[in-house]
């Protein structure tokens, strides 16, 4: 067998097997994925003073700097030519240099997840989000319909910048309380805020993973994506909620006793610090800010979110050793491995040949193109997991996108794509179980406090509104490729 | 060392006379005193025996083991006192007592004082040995009965010199109403779990019991002060005799065997955060319990 035909079999068996592990659940998804990433490092991905099975990286493409129009003697041009090359020596060499988690692991995500991750748990601690939740729950008067859709509204919010995954460990325990309180099941309740989280979390750059993951690699910014995503996501969040209130409103009723438990909770006994809360408060809004200029001030995001932790971590009173132990390592280790691991796939040429299915769609009208990208992506985040999905899609759709003319010649088309990309993803989450990390989490929750939600029965939440947003998101971008793309 | 090695002849008293605590120490001291070269203060160091037997409340069970350390000692001093009759010297005493084993401590020799004293209960714990020894005529004759004994003083402290003997377990299937009510009437945190061969195959605590009756999601809140009128215990009421010790108990957080060193159980426990340890024996056959408490009482206090 020829050294190039085993490495490809090879790492797709790797990139393969791993996918299905991590999607069967037989073993934690964090061990899956680091096997599948060791494996890529010992046998495929080179690094430094180790060469595996293929040739060697090429160096990233340096950006030659701009020679300014105003050097016009030759002898200036020379000298910034030298100079730009000598730049462009130095980072091959500090590139040829890094370890191999650093040249294949995608840093930008992982350091943003690390720092909202602390900033979040730093705020969390204060009792922020239970005064939410009761609040919400205080402002519906104990009305069951109006208590869920203040919870789907607030959930979606906190969503779009928090991870899903900790808006909804912090929302659904309130949830439970007070629907205990109030004698009603807390299923539709929890179902309503997974979804909403994942509706919510389509908003913005940080709020669901997928998205950190295709602004790193399309390059597009906070402020891209919330003025792109987050009209259409308030108009489907105030759809969801209005399907809400005509499914679930005559479907429950509590006595004036049991609301009246509701109204005798103290929301602001759920403020336990209320220094943390202003200081940690002012520390969000500052990296909120941070995140709205970071694309027009050219800061990775990662940055943005460290600075807003390390500030974090700096004012507020709290044991800077428990902070950082509170962060989901396992969350960032899974992150770390599956970009390795999508690398491995890209390297064994695998990528490749998926993306060149793909490219039997060339000279097909865009929107077309675009559809169908949106609704197999959903179908297939759906299906593995829409972070594992995204991190290997990106690089497909990014290799299909450079290869295609009709979206590499046009920054519209191509923003189109990506857009919708990010649409699919994250909505394409709320079908299954297995879609969206923030579904385990909270059927785990529920599983834990004696309310079971199978696979199936999570499908009947989920495929209706998945179905439903989905066909909106089309909608939503037919509308922008007619009105913005032509 | 042998446990005989350590007894004084000349302060062996077969003749001790008195009807009260007070009177009993007291007697003996002085008759001590007549013997020893040191100066002893009996006043003073009766009502610090009495002071100190009070503040640890050590029931009696027919042998007294009254202590005192102190700088004016310069030795360790055990001085074996045996009643006419047996004698109730404190009103917590499980069984009135007939011998008294007065230990006067120097600063330098409290680690042999805790050896000879696990050594002495090990032998007067033994089925007839106190009876045996109280009907000694002379202190000859209660040496000698020391001797053929062969009773050794450990070179270390173990489980076994630490333990107590507990009269509370519970069995699998024994219902969680049973388990409540072991917890209300004793001091017990946690309760040794053992089946029909006296084997130990876990434990519950009256935490085990509370956590499991409250929500699991209440335990996700950092804060709980706005939480004033949930009320998930009315189901424990309704539920207790439906439920059994089994699905409640885990495995022993630690067990140890006689055998183990204090050192090697004190720091196991320490380490873990276990208040509660169980003694097993080579069958995992219970034998008895250390608390942090026994640790205390017995060796810091003992």
């Amino acid at each position: 067998m020829e050294p190039s035909t085993f490495i490809f079999w090879f790492g797709t068996v790797v990139f393969v097997g791993t996918y299905a592990l991590i999607a069967s659940e037989k073993i934690h998804k964090t061990v899956a994925a680091l096997l599948g990433a060791v494996l890529m490092m010992l046998v495929i991905l080179p690094g430094p003073g180790h060469h595996g099975g293929g040739e060697s990286v090429p160096a990233p493409v340096v950006q030659t700097e701009q020679i300014s129009p105003a050097a016009a003697s030759l002898n200036q041009l020379e000298r910034n030519l030298s100079h730009a090359n000598s730049n462009a020596m130095r980072n091959a060499d500090r590139y040829s240099r890094l370890d191999t988690f650093s040249r294949y692991s995608n840093f930008d995500v992982v350091f943003t997840l690390a720092g909202m991750m602390l900033l979040v748990n730093l705020l969390s601690g204060t009792g922020l989000f239970q005064f939410v939740a009761i609040k919400c729950a205080k402002l519906a008067k104990g009305l069951p319909i109006r208590t869920m859709i203040l919870l789907v509204l607030a959930t979606a919010l906190l969503s779009a910048f928090l991870d899903n995954v900790t808006t909804i460990l912090l929302v659904a325990p309130v949830t439970l309380l007070v629907c205990s309180e109030l004698g009603v099941p807390p299923i539709p309740f929890l179902m309503a805020e997974t979804m909403a989280s994942n509706i919510g979390g389509t908003a913005t750059l940080i709020g669901d993973p997928p998205n950190l993951i295709i602004g790193s690699i399309a390059n597009l910014n906070f402020m891209a994506f919330l003025v792109n995503l987050a009209p259409f996501i308030i108009v489907l969040t105030i759809i969801y909620c209005i399907i809400l209130w005509a499914y679930y409103s005559r479907r429950m009723h509590v006595t004036v006793e049991k609301r009246a438990l509701i109204m005798e909770i103290d929301e602001n006994a759920a403020i336990t610090d209320r220094g943390n809360l202003i200081r940690g408060g002012i520390v969000m809004i500052l990296t909120i800010v941070g995140f709205l200029i970071h694309g027009a001030v050219g800061l990775q995001p990662c940055v943005v979110a460290m600075a807003g932790a390390a500030l974090a971590l700096c004012i507020c009173k709290v044991d800077v050793d428990h902070a950082l132990e509170k962060i989901e390592w396992s969350t960032l280790f899974f992150f770390m491995a599956l970009f390795i691991l999508v690398c491995g796939a890209e390297f064994c040429g695998l990528m490749e040949k998926i993306g060149s299915l793909l490219n039997l769609m060339e000279g097909w009208p865009v929107p077309v193109v675009v559809l169908l990208i949106m609704w197999v992506s959903a179908l297939a985040a759906a299906i593995m997991n829409n972070v594992s999905f995204t991190a290997a899609m990106v690089t497909v759709v990014a290799a299909f996108i450079s290869g295609n003319s009709a979206f590499s010649g046009s920054s519209a088309c191509r923003d189109l794509l990506w857009w919708g990309l990010a649409l699919a993803v994250c909505l394409g989450g709320n079908a299954s179980l297995v879609g969206a990390a923030a579904n385990l989490v909270t059927v785990g929750i529920a599983d834990k406090n004696g309310h079971q939600v199978t696979f199936g029965q999570f499908l009947r939440y989920g495929i209706p509104v998945t179905v439903g947003s989905m066909m909106l998101a089309s909608i939503y971008i037919l509308v922008r490729y007619y009105t913005v793309c032509i | 060392m042998k446990l005989v090695s350590i007894l004084n002849e000349e302060l062996i008293f077969t003749n001790v006379s008195g009807v009260s605590r007070s009177g009993i120490y007291t007697d003996m001291l002085k008759k001590a005193q007549a013997v020893l070269d040191v100066p002893l203060d009996v006043e003073t160091i009766v009502s610090g025996m009495i002071e100190r037997e009070d503040t640890l409340r050590i029931p009696y069970e027919g042998c007294a083991l009254p202590h005192l350390r102190g700088p004016e000692f310069d030795d360790l001093y055990i001085i074996v006192g045996i009643l006419p009759k047996p004698v109730q010297l404190k009103e917590s005493d499980v069984a009135p007592c007939s011998m008294v084993v007065m230990s006067l401590v120097s600063p330098d020799t409290s680690d042999l004082y805790l050896k000879s004293l696990a050594a002495m209960v090990r032998f007067i714990t033994h089925p007839g040995t106190l009876a045996q020894l109280s009907q000694a005529k002379t202190p000859v004759e209660f040496l000698e009965m020391v001797r053929e004994s062969n009773a050794t003083v450990r070179s270390n402290l173990v489980a076994e010199d630490v333990m107590v003997s507990c009269e509370s377990f519970l069995r699998e299937n024994d219902t969680l109403s049973a388990a409540l009510d072991l917890f209300s009437s004793g001091d017990n945190i946690t309760i040794p779990v053992l089946d029909s061969n006296d084997r130990l195959v876990g434990e519950i605590t009256a935490m085990d019991i509370l956590k499991s009756f409250i929500p699991e999601y209440i335990f996700r809140m950092d804060n709980l002060d706005f939480l004033t009128s949930f009320e998930p215990f009315n189901r424990i009421f309704q539920e207790e005799n439906q439920h059994v010790v089994r699905d409640y108990m885990h495995n022993p957080q630690l067990t140890v065997h006689p055998e183990t060193p204090l050192i090697q159980f004190t720091v196991r426990m320490v380490k873990k955060g276990v208040r509660t340890c169980f003694v097993v024996d080579a069958n995992r056959k219970y034998v008895g319990e250390i608390m942090v408490k026994h640790i205390v009482k017995k060796v810091l206090r003992g």
